[in-house]
C-alpha cells in the first residue's frame, strides 16, 4: 500500500510539473545552446498564419457536442485587417455572410437559422481569426513542451494566451486559453499542400471546449492569393 | 424559416419538369414528363468573392416523386428522394455518411407542394409569383415578404422547344446568386430504382 501511496504521490507531483492546475501547460525555455534559434521558432510559428490577401474555400464538416452536424461549404476572405466570411449549403444557398473590419465592428449581411443566433456571428468570426490570422501580442514568449516540441506563446492585451506548437511532422497546433487560463479552442493544422503556387494547409480541424462545445472539420477546396486588380471588385 | 429554404431548394431542382408543365400551354402541350436527367454546372457567385465556386453534378427524376440530386465535386453529396422518404449522404473518404438534420425532415413536409407543381398547378403556388418574359424564360417571384428578403427572383432557362431546361438562376441579391447550367440532358429514359435508393 505504501507502494501504491508513494507512486500515486510521484505521479500527482509530476502531473504538477507538466501543467499548472489552472490548465495551462509548463512552457519550459530554450536550452542556452538553442537559445539563438528563438527568432526562427517565432517565424516558423507566424508561417502557421496569413498576412495579406487570400480567398479560400473550405468544405466544413460541423458537429455539435450532441452529435447533431451537418456540412457546409466556408468561405474566407482575409483582405488585409478586414475579414469576410459566408457559410452555404453545398447546393449553394447562402446561410450567413458577414464582414469585419479592423475595428472590430462586425457587419452581418445575412444570418439565417440555425445561424441567426446573437452569438454566433461573433463567435464565428474569433475562430476564423484564430486560425488565419498570427495573434496579436508582438513579442511572444518562446520554448518548449515536456515532449520536446516548440512553442511560441502569445498572450494578447486582455489575458488570453494563445499556444502555437510546430510538430515534427511539419503539422501545427493552436490552442487558445481564457484568461482564467481554461481550455477554449484547440485546432491541429495539418501539412501544407502546394495550391497554385501557394503553400497552404490541407486541413484545420478545431474544437471548442465547453458546455456548448463543437467541432469544425475544415478540407480546402481552394485557395488564391488576391491580386490588387482583383480586390477591387470585391 | 428552414422550410421554405427547403423549398426554393426543391424548386431549383424540380423546375427542369416544372418548366415543361408551365409551358404547357403556348410551348410543349404534347410533352409529358416521365423522367428527366441531365449534368449540371453550378456556378456560385458572393459579394465577397473574388471568383465564383464551381460544383458539378448530376440530377435525376422519375415521375412521380423519385429524385436523385448528386454533386461530384467539390464536396461529393446525394440526396435521394423516393417513396416519400428523403435522405441526404455525404462522402468521407470512401464512404457515404447519411446526414441528418439541416432541413432534410422539412423535405418531406414539402414533398405535397412539389407533387402540386408537377401536376401543372404552378400559378396557384402560394410562394411564388410566375412571369413567363418570353417563351424560353420564366420568372418567379417570392410572394411573402419574408422570402422575398432572401430570395429576389428564380429565372428560368428553357432549351427551346426540347422539353428541357438550359438554366436555372437563384437571385439571392445584389452580387449573389447561384446558376445551374444543365446538359447531356434526356427525357423520358427508363431509369432503375435502385437510382433513388442507394448513394
Amino acid at each position: 500500500m505504501r507502494a501504491v501511496c508513494l507512486a500515486m504521490l510521484a505521479f500527482l507531483l509530476l502531473s504538477c510539473s507538466t501543467f499548472q492546475s489552472s490548465g495551462l501547460p509548463v512552457l519550459n525555455g530554450l536550452p542556452s545552446a538553442e537559445q539563438s534559434l528563438s527568432g526562427e521558432i517565432v517565424q516558423s510559428c507566424e508561417q502557421t498564419f496569413f498576412k495579406g490577401q487570400y480567398q479560400f474555400v473550405h468544405s466544413i464538416v460541423f458537429q455539435m457536442a450532441d452529435g447533431h452536424g451537418a456540412t457546409v461549404i466556408g468561405v474566407t476572405v482575409l483582405d488585409g485587417d478586414t475579414l469576410k466570411t459566408g457559410l452555404m449549403g453545398v447546393e449553394g444557398f447562402v446561410f450567413f455572410e458577414a464582414i469585419q473590419k479592423k475595428d472590430s465592428s462586425l457587419e452581418v449581411n445575412r444570418a439565417l437559422p440555425p445561424f441567426d443566433d446573437p452569438g454566433f456571428a461573433s463567435g464565428l468570426m474569433r475562430d476564423v481569426r484564430t486560425l488565419f490570422q498570427v495573434p496579436s501580442d508582438p513579442h511572444p514568449s518562446v520554448g518548449t513542451f515536456a515532449d520536446g516540441t516548440s512553442v511560441c506563446r502569445y498572450v494578447e492585451d486582455k489575458g488570453q494566451t494563445t499556444d502555437v506548437k510546430i510538430n515534427m511532422d511539419g503539422s501545427r497546433e493552436i490552442t487558445v486559453y481564457d484568461t482564467d487560463h481554461n481550455r477554449e479552442r484547440s485546432i491541429t493544422v495539418g501539412p501544407r499542400i502546394p495550391v497554385d503556387g501557394l503553400l497552404i494547409p490541407g486541413n484545420l480541424k478545431l474544437k471548442a471546449h465547453g458546455m456548448r462545445g463543437y467541432s469544425l472539420d475544415m478540407t480546402l477546396i481552394s485557395a488564391e492569393k488576391i491580386r490588387k486588380y482583383e480586390n477591387k471588385k470585391i | 424559416m428552414m422550410r421554405l429554404l427547403t423549398l426554393i431548394l426543391f424548386l431549383i431542382f424540380f423546375s427542369f419538369p416544372l418548366q415543361v408543365k408551365a409551358t404547357e400551354a403556348d410551348l410543349l402541350a404534347s410533352v409529358q414528363v416521365d423522367s428527366v436527367q441531365a449534368d449540371f454546372t453550378q456556378e456560385k457567385q458572393l459579394p465577397i468573392l473574388v471568383r465564383p465556386i464551381i460544383s458539378k453534378g448530376r440530377f435525376v427524376f422519375q415521375a412521380p416523386d423519385s429524385l436523385r440530386w448528386e454533386y461530384f465535386s467539390p464536396v461529393r453529396t446525394v440526396l435521394l428522394m423516393h417513396d416519400g422518404h428523403i435522405r441526404k449522404f455525404v462522402q468521407h473518404g470512401e464512404l457515404f455518411k447519411e446526414e441528418q438534420g439541416m432541413g432534410v425532415d422539412s423535405m418531406q413536409i414539402v414533398l405535397q407542394e412539389i407533387t402540386g407543381w408537377l401536376d401543372g398547378e404552378i400559378t396557384d403556388t402560394p410562394t411564388f409569383k410566375v412571369h413567363t418574359k418570353d417563351n424560353n424564360r420564366i420568372i418567379l417571384t417570392p410572394r411573402q415578404e419574408a422570402l422575398a428578403k432572401i430570395i429576389s427572383s428564380i429565372e428560368l432557362k428553357l432549351l427551346g422547344q426540347t422539353g428541357l431546361m438550359e438554366s436555372v438562376t437563384l437571385n439571392e441579391g445584389e452580387k449573389s446568386l447561384t446558376r445551374m447550367v444543365f446538359s447531356d440532358g434526356k427525357l423520358n429514359e427508363k431509369i432503375p430504382a435502385v437510382t433513388f435508393i442507394k448513394p
